[in-house]
């Protein structure tokens, strides 16, 4: 374990890190039994500095407009899951914390260029592939960062590099597909769709890199059969990458 | 260590007693249930400590009550991943409170909001007075009492950065102090914290 980034446990529970240095943090704790015990009783630490913070009134009309919206609000549904699927679940809260970076500085917006320092973690970067990919898509000086809702459910962050040529799509909390169904990830260049991946059946969140991104437009999300479609016949989701 | 019911009270998700009102634990464990009166309990056991969390950090009062009521939205539909092993309930909570309000503050609009309201009223709040304030304010006899053992340095850097909502380069810059003493003080000064709370997760109960 590398002494240096071990001492982020404090500023990491603090949320005093930024998002990259964050990730690769958490990617640290990821192989770090006693760091991640650390983290955990450090975290309780912190939290007793709110008991000081306490108000005793609160605002009307706090409590039932809470109520009311959790009254509407569907609970995520964690079922048993395979050790490979936690450990997807794993990589997706971790990139999560990239794409919340990407989403708050996003804003209002529709686009923004997104830069971010990558530097002071090059020692901490996940050896795989794919996790490579990914940072070298979120670092890139060009990145920008698209986010839509999808109808009926869940939402889409696409990080589009010209100059790398790639992308990197975060799909989460998207409806069940249904029996015998999946979802299929599509670039279209005019009227053109190309297919650029599809999630395996009964998945619902996914981080996947996507390209060559150099002439798309937009990319989309549908819902398909199993084996998948030769083009989208059932989009649920559409988002113009300019 | 063993003589602090306290710590056994916060850590453990099992009743000390019977016949005493539903911890945020047992409460949140009917959460993930979809029970929505579990709900309701578990939002009047926490929002003091959520609202209270998020003015501190966010110091105005609407947005404080948007990120409390985001939270404890968020905690409905987020209950099922709650891993009791991993830490209590109201740790959890809070966790998930205090990343919504530092957020809020570190977003451009809140920047903007924030310094427009500096401009308005013509002041400037240099750090130590924060500081000041923050340790007036701590009147939790423990938390005040633990938080008092650290060293002036690790004290300010840990209440600069989850009160203030400050990233330890800005604490740095701040206390004009190396960015790795600033992240070994606040590591140092929570380790230190947690061995005056007894706080020990997998401790005997």
């Amino acid at each position: 374990m590398s002494a240096d980034i071990h001492t982020l446990a404090g500023a990491y529970v603090l949320n005093a890190v930024d998002d990259v240095e964050g990730a690769a943090f958490e990617r640290h704790l990821a192989d770090c039994e006693p760091c991640r015990r650390e983290v955990a009783e450090l975290r309780e630490t912190v939290s007793r500095l709110a008991d000081d913070a306490i108000v005793e009134a609160t605002p009307p009309g706090l409590r039932e407009r809470t109520l009311a919206q959790v009254a509407h609000t569907p609970q995520l549904r964690v079922g048993a899951r395979g050790a490979s699927d936690r450990r997807q679940a794993r990589g997706w809260r971790q990139l999560s914390v990239a794409a919340a970076a990407a989403i708050l500085v996003a804003g209002g917006a529709s686009a923004v260029t997104w830069t971010v320092s990558n530097d002071r973690i090059s020692d901490e970067q996940d050896s795989s592939a794919q996790a490579r990919q990914i940072a070298a898509v979120l670092d890139a000086p060009d990145a920008r960062v698209f986010e839509r809702s999808l109808q009926p459910g869940g939402a889409a962050t696409v990080v589009v590099s010209r100059d790398r040529d790639r992308g990197v799509v975060l799909l989460r909390d998207l409806p069940e597909a249904g029996p015998g169904r999946i979802y299929e990830l599509w670039l279209i260049r005019g009227s053109e769709p190309r297919k650029v991946g599809q999630l395996a059946e009964g998945v619902r969140a996914s981080t996947t890199v996507i390209g060559p991104v150099a002439e798309a437009g937009t990319f989309g999300v549908s819902n398909e059969p199993v084996g998948g479609s030769a083009a989208p016949t059932r989009v649920i989701g559409t988002v113009e990458l300019s | 260590m063993s003589g602090e019911p306290e710590r056994a009270r916060r850590l453990r998700s099992v009743p000390q007693d019977a016949a005493g009102p539903p911890t945020a634990d047992e409460l949140l464990c009917g959460v993930a249930r979809g029970d929505e009166a579990a709900f309701a309990a578990l939002y009047d056991v926490m929002v003091g400590r959520v609202l209270g969390l998020a003015r501190r950090v966010v110091r105005d009062p609407a947005q404080a009550e948007e990120v409390t009521q985001e939270v404890m939205v968020e905690v409905w539909r987020t209950a099922g991943r709650f891993d009791a092993g991993r830490g209590s309930a109201s740790a959890w909570i809070l966790t998930m409170a205090h990343r919504r309000a530092v957020d809020r503050v570190r977003s451009e609009q809140a920047h903007r909001d924030r310094a427009r309201q500096f401009a308005a009223t013509e002041t400037h709040v240099p750090y130590d007075e924060v500081v000041e304030d923050v340790a007036a304010r701590l009147e939790r006899e423990q938390v005040r009492r633990c938080l008092g053992r650290l060293t002036p340095v690790q004290r300010e850097a840990v209440t600069l950065a989850y009160y203030g909502g400050h990233t330890y380069r800005e604490v740095a810059e701040k206390l004009e102090a190396p960015l790795p003493t600033v992240k070994t003080r606040m590591r140092d000064g929570l380790i230190r914290m947690r061995d005056c709370l007894g706080i020990e997760l997998e401790g005997r109960v």
